[in-house]
């Protein structure tokens, strides 16, 4: 048992090593803390400033220049993503959040309440398929087939992009 | 509103009603185009009960609440202290596509004279929006005269106290507003540099032959109510809000009432929502005045209340300071003795229990005009009062 232990230790420590050795670009060490706000192609609204940003966001804001209803699609509760978008477009914490959107639903000021995908992958999926959706997910996890938006004239990852945790 | 005056809904189909959604409730691709199938679905948690077919995606919400009170000074035939038995409130949204919305909400509640249950249709519309800027509603809807049921309704979970100030009480708990409203609204916002103006246009029935009579499908007069609102908040704030409404509206002269005439209504609401950190507070001001047509007798009443919230989290105490200063024997409010004066202070606290539960308590003294049924003769009394709520919504 002791020695099954020993062994447990020492292999975690090896597989440790890599990770300590090798050089961490600054982009890649950053990439999970930069989010990229994301819409469908067909989408051809000119980029947002982060206030225009904040006010779709907030669902104050509920069509898009063409007419088109937005839908928006939120990271999951607890999510890191979900986090920085509380620290820095909502500024409040998620349960006040869930219940501002309840209680906004209930006054009718909007139709329903924005959806929660779990994976990045599921939300980058989801704004593929819906003309007018919008959604936030990490930089690195964007793939092809969505336009991503620049912010207040800043694209992901250049110094005063809004959507960012601390920066390289 | 009373059964009799609102008509009765079938209990059996409401109840049948209530146990289809839960069993409907299925979640699917948030973009309502397709069906998600690699089990990244929605957060169950996040969005309430909802249903996705095509491009519609109906949400539901069920709200109830029990309690206790006390009155040091209730009214006829009432106990000093009562076991309360609130309301249920089932309510749903349905965003049938891009434009079109339809809303709708039952409230089963209990009478308080006679103890009888009453389901009513508390609101029912559907509404056409073309942009931010412009959204055309028709149905049964909560007036603008009053922003407090203009954000909070009936969900009393959501209310920011156990109880609501005089101007935000409804027609059959001895409101003072038309709060209720069949018509045509108007409205939307635009957006500049200067902030948000928001704007609102009615047109409605307007008020029936009695002050709880809502003309919910049958008007009373030719003559229609209409209402017009203004309301700005500063660019990029959500900290602060003001608006104002005007309300107009010709009440017809009771038939059964020898010697009634119709009345002039004119009705100005003014309001302010403030939050500065923890501390939220929000203003309404009101003045009702009623013209008698034929005599020219004209009565002036104002009501107003202050209510001041510390929101730390689950625990969120609150006052509010409430007035009501009526010009006495106003036909319109006298039958119920409201052409009188009274103010009340409460203050409690609102223990949040998770997401979907309060409970609140609430303690007050309230003092005010009351009219010997017998002599007609009008005294000045005060009284205590208190109130415990426990509230869930989900």
């Amino acid at each position: 048992m002791r020695a099954t232990f020993r062994w447990c230790v020492a292999l975690g420590l090896l597989a440790t090593v890599p990770a300590l050795s090798r050089p961490v670009a600054c982009d890649e060490r950053d990439q999970g803390e930069i989010l990229a706000v994301i819409v469908n192609p067909a989408n051809n609204s000119p980029d947002p400033s982060f206030e225009e940003l904040q006010l779709i966001l907030r669902m104050e804001r509920q069509f898009w220049k063409d007419g088109r209803r937005v839908v928006l699609i939120l990271p999951a509760g607890g999510s890191a993503e979900k986090d920085l978008l509380l620290e820095k477009v909502y500024h409040t914490t998620d349960a006040e959040l869930r219940h501002d959107w309840a209680r906004r639903l209930f006054a009718g000021e909007i139709p329903a309440v924005p959806s929660t995908l779990r994976t990045s992958e599921a939300l980058v999926a989801a704004v593929k398929r819906a003309p007018g959706a919008i959604a936030v997910v990490p930089a690195a996890s964007v793939g092809q087939g969505v336009r991503i938006l620049a912010v207040g004239g800043k694209r992901p990852g250049e110094q005063g992009y809004p959507l960012s945790k601390g920066g390289c | 509103m009373t059964a009799s005056q609102s008509g009765r809904f079938c209990p059996v189909a409401v109840v049948t009603l209530l146990l289809m959604v839960p069993s409907t409730a299925a979640r699917c691709d948030p973009t309502s185009q397709t069906p998600e199938a690699d089990g990244s679905g929605p957060e169950d948690s996040e969005q309430g009960m909802v249903v996705r077919y095509g491009p519609v995606v109906a949400s539901f919400q069920f709200f109830g609440d029990v309690g206790a009170t006390y009155d040091q000074r209730p009214p006829a035939a009432a106990a000093h202290a009562s076991l309360v038995t609130g309301s249920f409130d089932f309510f749903s949204s349905v965003r049938l596509s891009d434009h079109l919305q339809t809303l709708a909400e039952i409230v089963a509640e209990f009478d308080d004279d006679t103890n009888e249950v009453a389901f009513e249709l508390e609101r029912l519309w559907g509404a056409y929006a073309r942009s931010d800027a412009f959204y055309l509603k028709l149905g049964r809807e909560h007036s603008p005269v009053s922003r407090w049921n203009r954000r909070y309704h009936h969900g009393r979970i959501y209310w920011p106290a156990a109880s609501q100030p005089f101007v935000a009480r409804f027609e059959d708990q001895g409101g003072l507003l038309p709060i209720h409203q069949s018509g045509l609204e108007l409205g939307g916002t635009w957006r500049g540099r200067a902030g948000a103006l928001s704007y609102t246009g009615v047109v409605s029935n307007g008020r029936g032959f009695e002050r709880v009579e809502v003309t919910n499908a049958t008007d009373r007069n030719d003559q229609k109510a209409w209402d017009a609102g203004v309301a700005w908040a500063p660019p990029g704030s959500s900290t602060l809000k003001l608006g104002l409404n005007y309300h107009h509206d010709r009440i017809p002269a009771d038939p059964a009432v020898i010697g009634a005439e119709d009345l002039r209504e004119s009705i100005a609401t003014i309001f302010g929502e403030f939050r500065a950190g923890r501390l939220e507070a929000q203003i309404e001001v009101v003045a009702i005045e009623h013209e008698a047509i034929a005599s020219a007798q004209e009565f002036r009443n104002r009501s107003g209340y202050l209510q001041v919230n510390f929101n730390a989290g689950d625990v969120v105490p609150y006052g509010r300071l409430d007035i009501r200063s009526m010009e006495q024997d106003d036909p319109f409010y006298s039958p119920d003795d409201l052409d009188l004066d009274r103010w009340e202070a409460i203050a409690g606290v609102r223990l949040g229990l998770g997401d979907h539960g309060a409970l609140k308590i609430e303690g007050g003294y309230s003092q005010g005009e009351e009219r010997d049924s017998g002599t007609g003769a009008i005294d000045r009394r005060g009284a205590v009062g208190a109130t415990l709520a426990l509230e869930w919504g989900f």
